[in-house]
């Protein structure tokens, strides 16, 4: 069965674990039985439609699926799938509304301790 | 709740510095919890800024591969990447809407305020955020006071 590498931002999810082995034909099996497996991964890499996010990027033995048949891209029992998230960002837009960002009242001091 | 020592704090912010008038960022190796507590950082590791060059300045983005690289040297070293750092120039360290719409919960989000290539005039320079469970809104989770 296809080996699935779940990255680091997406373990929590997989109760971190690293790599899972699900059953599958396609990149599509695939990622539906991974989402079968762990159901509060869905909303993160799926969108309203059962659709890959397109921030996810999938790559099948290190080749991006876009290269191949996107998700109807086969996978054998020695395919490595990997799961991998764009990691993005930036500064506000101009008048950005930054209103739903919450910063509590009282500062939560993060513990700065020198090693 | 983040952990971070005042020297790994210092490198992201020349890092971030080195990084101005464009953004620079970085993965956060650590380790998290096995209950309540803090995610501990315990080493930074900048990654090129993948945008496109003209986006740079108020853009980043890190290349699939180069997180991929970033999660298997976590890994080499029983560690795991707990979240990253990325700077605003010219803007405070406060995530903006695409911050959020990009993360994910359970890590750490550190934002680095750079302004004139020294620390920027808001303060906090730099604070820490993470993602609510239900993907509406950044959550500070800490707030930093040193260069």
């Amino acid at each position: 069965m296809p080996h699935v590498s779940i990255p680091s931002v997406l373990r929590n999810y997989t109760d971190r674990k690293r790599e899972v082995t699900l059953p599958g034909a396609t990149v599509a099996d695939v990622v539906k039985e991974l989402t079968d497996a762990y159901p509060d991964l869905a909303p993160h890499i799926l969108d309203d439609d059962r659709k890959l996010r397109s921030y996810v990027n999938v790559f099948v033995d290190d080749v991006d699926i876009r290269q191949l048949d996107n998700q109807a891209t086969t996978v054998s029992g020695d395919s490595t799938v990997r799961l991998l998230p764009a990691i993005a960002g930036g500064a506000p837009q101009d008048g950005e509304n930054q209103a739903d960002q919450l910063r509590p009242g009282a500062p939560q001091a993060g513990e700065v301790s020198p090693r | 709740m983040i952990r971070i020592s005042t020297e790994l704090l210092a490198r992201i912010h020349r890092a971030s510095l080195a990084a101005y008038p464009d953004e620079g960022c970085g993965a956060l190796l650590g380790t998290f919890p096995d209950g309540p507590g803090p995610r501990d950082v315990v080493d930074i590791l900048p990654i090129p800024n993948a945008r496109e060059a003209g986006e740079q300045y108020h853009r980043f983005r890190i290349a699939p591969l180069d997180y991929q690289r970033a999660d298997d040297a976590a890994a080499a070293r029983g560690l795991d990447v707990i979240g990253f750092y990325h700077s605003h120039p010219d803007h405070p360290a406060v995530p903006s809407d695409y911050d959020r719409d990009h993360a994910f919960p359970g890590l750490s989000y550190i934002v680095v305020a750079t302004a004139g290539g020294e620390p920027g005039p808001t303060v906090p320079r730099s604070t820490s955020w993470e993602l609510a469970d239900d993907r509406s809104q950044m959550v500070q989770e800490a707030e930093f006071d040193v260069a």
